[in-house]
């Protein structure tokens, strides 16, 4: 059961940033590529087939441990707080689906629901206000990449400008927000090593610090080579946001398994 | 810019997290965990490290013998604690077994015992 979360979990995030990040980019960069509408629709099916998913999971799993069943079941569940967010997370995505101009306006608070149902929002609203950055920064550097790997070839130099200006905006947000997540959740060095979550969240910074790499290379060595007219960079940019994605979902599957693992702690009484 | 530093450190303070669990541990308990008391309970209060479903939570006690004490309905006076009533407790042991879930929705399951002292 925790594993069937897990993994619905991820594709929840996955789709969620590819489509609130595509929908900034649109807002903040240019209009997406016929490719990029696309991948925007197919973000929100993906959403409109995992959240049900979701719902239902968790309902089994509610009842494995209360035995509540039946209409009860999901009555409870629709009022716990977990389901009220549910039930705004679909409102919102049917808002986010439909194209209207308040899309790009609504894309960064819809991603808040996510923050306050998991475990920043269980721990109280400031955690869930950080993860909320962490999350809007994530969708925006890895949902305007998305974007851009979608551009018709060559990559313009115009649109690498302002996607490495937003991701280097993106990165100064996530890694504050990323420490204080850390520090939060691991609160002794040692749990880094001694527990399930510590490994998992030294996994997720070791995929992360691949990342960053690769978009420095992007910063400092590609989208430069591209304004400077150089022939080869266009494909070389483009291989390494391939790369940025590959990695960045694997990241964002280390980070589903945190939200299903518990905290480390000392033994409670 | 002396004003600015001490905005600075205020805010850091109160943005200097403090320990998270996420799945509700059991914090604390009363009667305490391991506990004897002199008199009977009226009541049994388990208090959690996050906030907690109720609707998904359940708490039995059992005494020495294994035989289940039958305990009030159970109460969500505060997000992080539960209550149930119980009955003239006998003196003996007592085993309280616990399962809540989390308000992400995590399961968390525990027991603990005490110990009502005879006259």
């Amino acid at each position: 059961m925790t594993a069937a979360l897990t993994v619905v979990g991820w594709l929840d995030l996955v789709a969620a940033i590819v489509l609130a990040g595509g929908l900034l980019h649109a807002r903040l960069v240019g209009a997406p590529s016929p490719a990029g509408r696309r991948a925007l629709g197919r973000a929100a099916l993906a959403l409109a087939i995992v959240l049900p998913l979701e719902f239902g999971l968790t309902a089994l799993r509610m009842y494995e441990v209360s035995g509540v069943s039946g209409a009860a079941l999901v009555w409870d569940l629709l009022w716990a707080r977990w389901g009220e967010l549910w039930v705004l997370r679909c409102l919102g995505l049917a808002v986010l689906a439909s194209s209207t101009r308040l899309d790009a306006v609504l894309a960064a608070p819809w991603l808040l629901l996510r923050s306050f149902q998991g475990h920043a929002g269980a721990h109280g609203t400031v955690p869930a206000l950080i993860d909320w950055l962490h999350l809007i920064a994530a969708a925006v550097w890895i949902g305007t990449l998305v974007q851009l790997a979608l551009l018709p070839r060559p990559l313009p130099a115009v649109v690498a400008g302002r996607v490495r200006t937003l991701a280097t905006l993106a990165l100064a947000v996530l890694v504050p927000a990323g420490v204080y997540a850390a520090v939060l959740h691991v609160q002794r060095l040692d749990l880094l090593i001694r527990s399930p979550y510590g490994l998992a969240l030294l996994g997720k910074l070791a995929l992360a610090a691949v990342l960053v790499a690769l978009g420095a290379a992007n910063h400092f060595r590609h989208v430069p080579a591209m304004r400077r007219g150089e022939s080869a960079a266009p494909a070389q940019l483009a291989r390494a946001v391939g790369a940025e994605l590959v990695i960045a979902a694997a990241v964002l599957l280390v980070t589903s398994v945190l939200g299903a693992l518990p905290m480390p702690h000392d033994h409670p009484p | 810019m002396k004003s600015r530093l001490r905005l600075l450190i205020v805010a850091g303070v109160l943005a200097t997290p403090a320990p998270a669990r996420a799945h509700a541990f059991l914090d604390h308990a009363d009667p305490r965990v391991g506990s004897t008391v002199s008199s009977p309970p009226a009541a049994l209060m388990l208090t959690f490290t996050e906030p907690i479903e109720a609707a998904f939570s359940h708490v039995e006690v059992t005494d020495a013998a294994g035989k289940r004490i039958e305990t009030g309905p159970l109460e969500h006076p505060a997000p992080a604690t539960i209550t149930v009533s119980l009955p003239g407790l006998a003196p003996g042991s007592y085993r309280v077994t616990w399962a809540v879930v989390s308000v992400d929705t995590h399961p968390t399951e525990g027991h603990f015992a005490f110990v009502v002292k005879g006259p």
